[in-house]
C-alpha cells in the first residue's frame, strides 16, 4: 500500500512561505500565506570598477509597490534581513562600507558596498567572474550589460516568499578599457587596461635617485678636489712682494731746499742723533733753530 | 696663486661640497616615498570550522565552501610579478596546486581561496574536534625565498554536525536554525558496505528503480527489518563541543550496528537504505524532528514515515492511543503525512534533497 504525503512538489514552493512572519508578526503571517499572487522585482546591480579592479557595487531592488506598502516595513524593523549574508563567513574581506537604504516612497531598497579585487587581473586581460546565467544585452569598451530573468526566488529579499526577479546587472569598465566581452563559456566578463605606471610620488629627487646620487657624488668629489688643489698651492704674495722691494729705489728724503742743502749735510751727523726735524713739515723751509717753534716761511706750528 | 683667488676658489669649493653634501643626503632620504621595492600585505582568513562529515566539499572550487581565503594587497609602488600561492593542512593535506597571479598592480587586491584535497583515510579518523595548522605560502619575484604564514583552523569530529552557521542575531527563521541542511546529505552513505547489503535483503526482488508500488513495498520493509534488527530510538547526546545547536549524527552502518538512533539518525539511515537501491530519498526538518521522505519514481509525489516509531515500545509508551499495539508502518505512514502537512501549512519545514546536495558537492563520507 502506498500513500503520499498530500502535497505536491510543484506547489510546495507556494507552502514554503514565511516562516520570518512567524517570528515578525502573526497578522503578517496570516496576510503572506493567504496572498497567492507571485510578485516581480526589478533588481539593477551596478558594478563600478577601477583601474585595480576593486569593485563599487549598488544594488537597487524595486518592489511591487502595494506589496512593499504593506511588508516593507519589515525590513526596517529587521536590518539584519539585508546585511547578514553579506556578513558571512564567505564575504570576509570581500564586502566593505555595507550601507542599505529603505525608500518606501519608491518601494525600493538599495545597497551599497565595496568589494576589492572584484576583477582579477589575468596579465594580458582582467576577469570579472560569476555570471554564467546571464545573457548579454550591451557590450562596448566602457560598459556591459548582462541580464537574466529568475523564478521562484525565495530569500531574505524577497521576505521567504516566492517571487520572480528580473536582474539587470551593469559592469562599469574603468577608463582606458578596451576589448570588453562577455565568456558565455565561464560566466566572466573580460577586458584589457594598459597598466600605466603612475607618476612617482617623492618629487624629483626621488623619481630620480640614482641620477641625483651620482650627480652630487661628482660634485663633492670635484669640490673635494678643489679644496686639495687651494690648499696644496703656497700663496704668491709673499715672494713678489720681495722681489718688488729689491726691484724698487729706496724711498726719497724729502727733498731739502738747493740753499738748505749745505746745511742739511752739515747737520747730518745730528739729524741722525735728533729727532727733532730740521725743516718745516709743511713747507720745508729749514728750520732757523732747532727750537724754532713757527715756521718762519709758512708759520705753520714745528711739532 | 695670489691670495684672493686662493680665498675665493676655497669657497667655491666649500660652497659646492656643503651643497651637494646636502642634496646627497636629500636624494637618499627622499628615497621612502617612491620605494622600488614590491612590498605586499597578506592577510590568511581561514575559515572557523570544517564540518568533516562534508569534508569534500572543501576541494570542490565550483561551491563556495573554500577552507580559506588569503586576501593579497600591493601596498607598494611597483607591480609585483610572478606571484604564486599554495596552502598545506599538515597532516590532511599536502600542498595544494599552485595558483599563480602573474601580475598584482600597486593597490590591486587579490582573493585567493584554499580548496584542499583532504584525506580521506585520515578525515575519518576525526572523532573530535581537532585543531590543524593551516599553512599558506606565496613567493613572487625579488622574493629570494617563499615567505609562509600559519593559523589554526578546526576540524569537527566526523559525527558532528553544526545546524546553523548564522550568528545567533541572524537566525530569524526556521529555516535559518538549519542554515547547514545540504550537509546533511553527508551522512546518507548508500555504498557502504552493512547498508548495501541491509537494503539488498529488504529490497530483494523489487523494481525499486521504476515502479510505484514496488518503492512503496520496499519504503514499508525497511521499517520493519529495522524493527526485527531491534532498531531503538534514542536521545541526542549532548553537543559539548560546539557554542552553536549542534548534534552528534551517527552514520547508518553506525545506526545499523548499535541499533539506536535519534530522529535524524533514523531519517539518514532510511534515506541510505532507500538511496542503496535507487530510491530517491530526502529528509524533512520539522520544528524538533526529522523524518525520511521518498520520492515516488513515476508520480514524482512523495511518501514518509515515522521512523522514531521502528521503536514500538517508545511510541506507545510516549504516544498511547495514537497507533494500534501494533504499531504499523501504514499508520506510522499517516502519522508522518500529518505531521509534514501541518509543517508545509506553516512554513516550517526544510526537504532536504540528498541527489542534489550529492550533485552540489556535498559527496558523503563512505
Amino acid at each position: 500500500m502506498v500513500k503520499t504525503v498530500n502535497v505536491s512538489r510543484k506547489i510546495l514552493p507556494v507552502l514554503c512561505l514565511v516562516a520570518i512572519f512567524l517570528f515578525v508578526s502573526p497578522v503578517v503571517l496570516a496576510q503572506g500565506i493567504g496572498d497567492s499572487t507571485t510578485y516581480t522585482m526589478q533588481e539593477e546591480y551596478r558594478i563600478e570598477i577601477n583601474d585595480v579592479g576593486d569593485g563599487k557595487i549598488t544594488d537597487t531592488i524595486t518592489y511591487d509597490e502595494a506589496w512593499f506598502e504593506e511588508y516593507g516595513s519589515l525590513f526596517e524593523e529587521n536590518p539584519n534581513l539585508l546585511s547578514r549574508r553579506y556578513r558571512e563567513d564567505s564575504d570576509v574581506g570581500e564586502v566593505e562600507n555595507f550601507e542599505a537604504d529603505i525608500d518606501r516612497g519608491d518601494g525600493t531598497i538599495t545597497i551599497t558596498f565595496d568589494t576589492p579585487g572584484l576583477a582579477y587581473n589575468m596579465g594580458d586581460n582582467w576577469s570579472v567572474y560569476g555570471y554564467g546565467n546571464y545573457e548579454v544585452a550591451d557590450e562596448s569598451d566602457d560598459e556591459v550589460v548582462l541580464e537574466a530573468a529568475w523564478e521562484g526566488v525565495n530569500n531574505e529579499f524577497t521576505l521567504f516568499e516566492n517571487m520572480n526577479l528580473e536582474e539587470q546587472v551593469i559592469i562599469d569598465l574603468p577608463d582606458g578599457s578596451t576589448n570588453a566581452s562577455f565568456d558565455t563559456s565561464t560566466g566572466a566578463i573580460e577586458y584589457e587596461l594598459a597598466y600605466v605606471a603612475k607618476e612617482g610620488s617623492g618629487g624629483v629627487l626621488a623619481d630620480n635617485k640614482t641620477l641625483f646620487t651620482i650627480i652630487f657624488a661628482l660634485v663633492i668629489i670635484l669640490s673635494l678636489i678643489l679644496l686639495l688643489y687651494v690648499f696644496t698651492r703656497e700663496t704668491e704674495a709673499p715672494a713678489a712682494v720681495a722681489a718688488v722691494t729689491t726691484a724698487m729705489p729706496a724711498p726719497a728724503a724729502p727733498q731739502a731746499p738747493p740753499e738748505a742743502a749745505g746745511a742739511a749735510q752739515a747737520t747730518a751727523g745730528d739729524a741722525t742723533a735728533e729727532a727733532a726735524p730740521r725743516f718745516c713739515k709743511k713747507c720745508g723751509h729749514p728750520k732757523g733753530k732747532p727750537d724754532e717753534r713757527f715756521c718762519r716761511n709758512c708759520g705753520a706750528t714745528h711739532e | 696663486m695670489s691670495k684672493n683667488m686662493k680665498a675665493v676658489l676655497s669657497i667655491v669649493a666649500i660652497v659646492l661640497l656643503l651643497g651637494s653634501v646636502a642634496g646627497l643626503i636629500l636624494t637618499l632620504t627622499a628615497a621612502g616615498a617612491a620605494s622600488a621595492e614590491p612590498k605586499l600585505e597578506v592577510q590568511l582568513l581561514p575559515r572557523e570550522e570544517i564540518l568533516t562529515a562534508a569534508y569534500k566539499v572543501y576541494g570542490d572550487d565550483q561551491q563556495n565552501q573554500w577552507a580559506a581565503k588569503t586576501l593579497i594587497k600591493n601596498v607598494g609602488d611597483v607591480p609585483v610579478e610572478s606571484f604564486t600561492i599554495s596552502y598545506k593542512i599538515e597532516g590532511y593535506c599536502d600542498w595544494t596546486s599552485t595558483e599563480n597571479y602573474p601580475t598584482i598592480l600597486p593597490g590591486e587586491t587579490v582573493r585567493d581561496y584554499c580548496w584542499p584535497n583532504l584525506d580521506d583515510a585520515q578525515m575519518k579518523e576525526i572523532t573530535t574536534k581537532t585543531p590543524v595548522e593551516l599553512t599558506v605560502r606565496y613567493q613572487y619575484d625579488g622574493l629570494s625565498q617563499p615567505v609562509e604564514d600559519t593559523d589554526k583552523i578546526y576540524l569537527l569530529g566526523r559525527n558532528d554536525f553544526v545546524f546553523t552557521s548564522l550568528a545567533d542575531e541572524d537566525v530569524l527563521t526556521f529555516t535559518d536554525q538549519f542554515d547547514n541542511y545540504p550537509m546533511v546529505a553527508a551522512f546518507v552513505t548508500p555504498n557502504e558496505e552493512t547498508v548495501k547489503s541491509v537494503a539488498n535483503a529488504l529490497a530483494g526482488g523489487l523494481e525499486t528503480g521504476m515502479n510505484d508500488q514496488d518503492v512503496g513495498t520496499a519504503f514499508l520493509r525497511v521499517f520493519d527489518g529495522l524493527r526485527q534488527l531491534g532498531v531503538k530510538y534514542i536521545q541526542e547526546p549532548s553537543s559539548y563541543w560546539s557554542d552553536r545547536a549542534a548534534q552528534y549524527v551517527q552514520y547508518p552502518a553506525e545506526t545499523l550496528s548499535r541499533t539506536t538512533g535519534t530522529c535524524l539518525d533514523l531519517a539518514i539511515c532510511y534515506a541510505a537504505l532507500m538511496e542503496a537501491v535507487g530510491i530517491k530519498s530526502y529528509v524533512a526538518l520539522i520544528p524538533g524532528h526529522a523524518i525520511p521522505v521518498i520520492e515516488l519514481p513515476n508520480s514524482g509525489e512523495w511518501y514518509a514515515i515515522e521512523s522514531t516509531f521502528i521503536d514500538k515500545d517508545y511510541a506507545l509508551s510516549h504516544f498511547p492511543g495514537e497507533t494500534s499495539p501494533e504499531v504499523t508502518a501504514a499508520e506510522c505512514v499517516d502519522m508522518a503525512a500529518a505531521e509534514l502537512d501541518q509543517a508545509m501549512q506553516e512554513g516550517s519545514f526544510i526537504m532536504i534533497d540528498i541527489e542534489q546536495a550529492w550533485k552540489n558537492g556535498v559527496m558523503p563520507i563512505w
